[in-house]
């Protein structure tokens, strides 16, 4: 063997080679064929003078294999039986391929494992052709791939797979066995993926998924002939047995014949649902629902994927949740009458199935792990507020709310802490109904009635007292001015009130402030107090001034503007009859109020251009100078100054969360004192167990908070322990 | 005057005129609150003075005159019990 490179006329160097290849590959006169010779050929086409032939090589090794491969696939589908025919070959092409791989060893080490190129260009096609850098050996693969394994696949109909299926079919029914061949051809899937990335990406898809999607079916065809069977039998018992043993053969033939399958068809169950099969569901249904216990699965697998689906929900709504309550409520109601439609139409309505669809999405409202937003009983009495509530834009229909609301209720059964609910919607209700902001009283009325439908009369009267409140207030003013037209007392300005009962409204007053009465209010205040105790006696009167309002008009520009203020605002707004310059320092010894409540109040004027400030932009403190703008100009004549003031701010929703604590804690201590006054003596366990049952409808107490209760009670000797300690009696 | 007031809107509470935080003598609840046979406070449970200055709940004292070991008389302190006008 020579290495000094030499000049190679190509053509007839690898018209040489090519003969040799053909005679490996053709398993034919092996013996004629030197593997030094084929060697050195390669090896002087690689090193050629002037310019080596390396590419060129490559390139015509590749069409010898398409010229190769595609005569193979001919001789293959021109047998009856494609897949030994398949394997016989792969076999042989295998074999070569390896072999002419050695071969061209040198070729091959060039192409791929020259260090010198980076790895980029490894990539690369080789000059001059169609394939990328690679050994023989995976090109030969890859050729395959090509000419055999998918062109097969698209032109011919898929015979292979459809043989391979076929073979595998008839095993299942037991009427032939498979031959080796047919591992021998599903393995050849994986050799030849084994020099790429993926090695098992062509098994995966040529063959395990089709053979998935082929099993699921021969077991659903199974399950149909399953229920066919039985009825057949139904049939065939008729004919000639006695009646008498009808129902225990019937019952043999079911137990016999579904369990032997039970499992099969509860392990395809979640894929039925998801995949919405549901006339496989029904089937499924029917069939186990023949022997003991057979459905128990199906509803926990029901449940749990109801649970998890309602879940990603949720997950899913991420912030949204807290901008607009619309979504969470809509999409988990959609939710829950998707599946009850299931029930009714899939599993003729069977109320374990029902039952499950309320345990899911009992789980999936009093979550709140999943999402910290989600947190129902708020979330579901905001989405009320935003129905009831009167609307700028569109909005919806008087019906549409009604309906949206009686839907609503659904979801809102399934709320464990229905007290954060009650207390969340009594405070928006009353906000609703001290700014006057409630779109219509009937749909009002009918949600509380749907409340109390839902949990009793407790649970709505104070809200409903809130309503006759409105209702005393109209009559209060009414009275009012009557007793101001037969007194010689003038007000001075156009006066109203609602005066509300303290204990049935949820009003904590946030901040202790001191506020200013503007003197031009005075007047009413004390003749509107006398007049009502005179009415009234035995009442005492607070005036809850952050809720109140005013109107007002401006005087001092070219237009005429009227303002609608919140009171502290209207404090701020007189002031400047005095002056136009105030400092943030002087308002606040003026009106009373509190740095962050004037903030709060200044920041719409502000922002509306009403007030000027001397450094804008910063927070306001002691010395800002806040001026009244002479040259305020609005398209509008009249505006609403105070509508931001109204929402909810973070502040009281905290508020409301802890309020409802200490409603929870009172609860407790007078269930306590109700179970333990019937009861006399019980043990620690007992007690906790009957208040929990209390409790029940309202929210779910944690022990904790019962067992701190129960020392409160101790230490007020409403209860005491026995001597040995493990009860408590009932002291009167 | 540059702002001149127009009308006002005022929203106020009421509560009975008795010393925060103080309970009925016969439920032990809070005058805020209502007798235990109620279930709004308010109009609908009204309080009773005596003119012992002695303050219940309406339903909580009516309910007391008409036992008989009462014999009319307020429970705190025996004086035979007149309202107070």
């Amino acid at each position: 063997m020579s290495l000094r490179s030499k000049r190679v006329v190509f053509e007839k160097a690898f018209a040489e080679f090519r003969q040799d290849l053909e005679i490996m590959f053709n398993f034919t006169g092996l013996d004629q064929v030197s593997g030094m010779k084929m060697y050195q050929l390669v090896y002087d086409m690689c090193t050629a003078a002037p310019r080596p032939h390396t590419e060129k090589l490559f390139n015509a090794i590749a069409g010898f294999l398409n010229d190769y491969t595609i005569q193979i696939r001919e001789s293959i589908l021109n047998h009856d039986d494609v897949v030994s025919a398949y394997a016989r070959e792969w076999n042989h092409y295998s074999l070569a391929a390896r072999f002419s791989s050695m071969i061209c060893d040198y070729l091959n080490k060039l192409l791929v494992n020259n260090k010198s190129r980076a790895i980029a260009d490894r990539k690369m096609t080789v000059q001059g052709g169609n394939y990328r850098r690679q050994t023989v050996q995976a090109l030969a693969y890859l050729i395959w791939k090509k000419q055999i394994v998918y062109t097969i696949k698209e032109k011919h109909s898929d015979r292979f797979m459809y043989q391979i299926f076929e073979m595998i079919r008839r095993d299942r029914d037991g009427e032939d066995t498979v031959p080796d061949v047919v591992s021998d051809a599903i393995i050849s899937l994986v050799e030849l993926n084994n020099l790429t990335e993926n090695p098992l990406s062509l098994y995966i898809e040529e063959f395990e998924k089709p053979y998935l999607k082929n099993t699921r079916r021969y077991y659903e065809r199974e399950s149909a002939a399953a229920s066919q069977r039985l009825e057949e039998e139904k049939a065939r018992n008729s004919k000639y047995c006695h009646q008498s043993s009808h129902v225990t053969i019937i019952k043999e033939c079911e137990t016999q014949y579904i369990a032997a399958h039970q499992s099969i068809i509860q392990g395809e169950f979640e894929a039925m649902i998801s995949n919405e099969r549901y006339e496989d569901c029904t089937m499924a249904y029917t069939l186990l629902s023949c022997i003991p216990d057979g459905v128990n699965p199906l509803l926990e697998i029901f449940e749990r994927y109801i649970t998890n689906i309602g879940k990603g929900l949720i997950v899913r709504m991420g912030n949204s949740i807290a901008k607009d309550p619309r979504e969470y409520v809509e999409s988990l109601l959609d939710h829950h009458s998707k599946y009850l439609t299931v029930c009714q139409k899939v599993f003729v309505n069977g109320a374990a199935f029902v039952a499950a669809v309320d345990k899911a999405l009992r789980a999936i409202v009093n979550n709140t792990t999943i999402n910290p937003l989600a947190h129902s009983p708020e979330v579901m009495a905001r989405y009320c507020d935003v129905l009831l509530k009167k609307t700028h834009k569109g909005g919806w229909s008087e019906h549409e709310v009604e309906d949206k609301l009686n839907r609503m209720i659904i979801l809102f059964k399934y709320i464990e802490d229905k007290d954060v609910y009650q207390k969340f919607y009594s405070r928006m209700l009353a906000k609703r109904l001290i700014y006057g902001n409630s779109a219509s009283e009937e749909a009002e009325l009918n949600m509380i009635s749907r409340l109390k439908n839902a949990c009793g009369v407790e649970y709505t009267s104070k809200l409903q007292r809130m309503f006759t409140d409105i209702t005393i207030s109209a009559d209060v003013n009414k009275d009012f001015s009557d007793f101001l037209k037969k007194n010689p007392m003038n007000i001075g300005v156009d006066f109203s009130i609602l005066v509300l009962t303290a204990g049935a409204w949820p009003l904590t007053q946030i901040s202790a402030t001191e506020f200013q009465l503007p003197t031009e209010l005075e007047k009413s205040v004390t003749h509107f107090s006398t007049f009502y105790s005179s009415q009234h006696s035995g009442r005492r009167l607070t005036w809850l001034w952050h809720l109140s309002k005013a109107d007002v008009k401006l005087t001092y520009l070219d237009k005429r503007y009227e303002f609608s203020v919140s009171l502290y605002q209207l404090g701020v707004l007189l002031l400047y009859n005095g002056a136009d310059m105030f400092t943030f320092k002087e308002i606040i010894e003026h009106t009373g109020l509190n740095d962050q409540e004037l903030r709060r109040v200044m920041k719409p004027m502000i922002d509306l251009a009403v007030f000027i400030v001397s450094k804008p932009g910063g927070t306001l403190n002691d010395e800002t100078e806040i001026r009244l703008n002479l040259e305020f100009s609005n398209k509008r004549n009249k505006i609403k100054v105070s509508s931001s003031l109204q929402a909810e701010t973070p502040q009281e929703t905290d508020a409301t969360r802890k309020a409802v604590d200490d409603d929870r804690k009172l609860y407790l201590q007078a269930a306590i004192v109700r179970v333990m006054k019937s009861r006399k003596t019980l043990t620690h366990a007992q007690l906790i167990k009957e208040v929990i049952d209390q409790a029940k409808s309202r929210f779910i107490p944690n022990v904790p908070m019962i067992k701190k209760c129960i020392e409160q009670l101790l230490e007020k000797q409403y209860l005491s322990r026995t001597e040995n300690k493990d009860k408590y009696f009932y002291m009167a | 005057m540059k702002v001149k007031v127009k009308g006002w809107h005022g929203v106020a509470v009421w509560r009975w005129d008795v010393p925060n935080e103080e309970v009925c003598g016969i439920c032990r609840v809070p005058f805020d609150g209502c007798c235990p046979t109620c279930k709004t406070p308010g109009d609908d449970c009204s309080l009773i003075w005596g003119e012992c200055t002695h303050v219940f709940h309406m339903h909580c004292l009516l309910r007391w005159l008409q036992t008989e070991g009462s014999r009319g008389q307020c429970p705190m302190d025996r004086r035979t019990w007149v309202t107070a006008k």
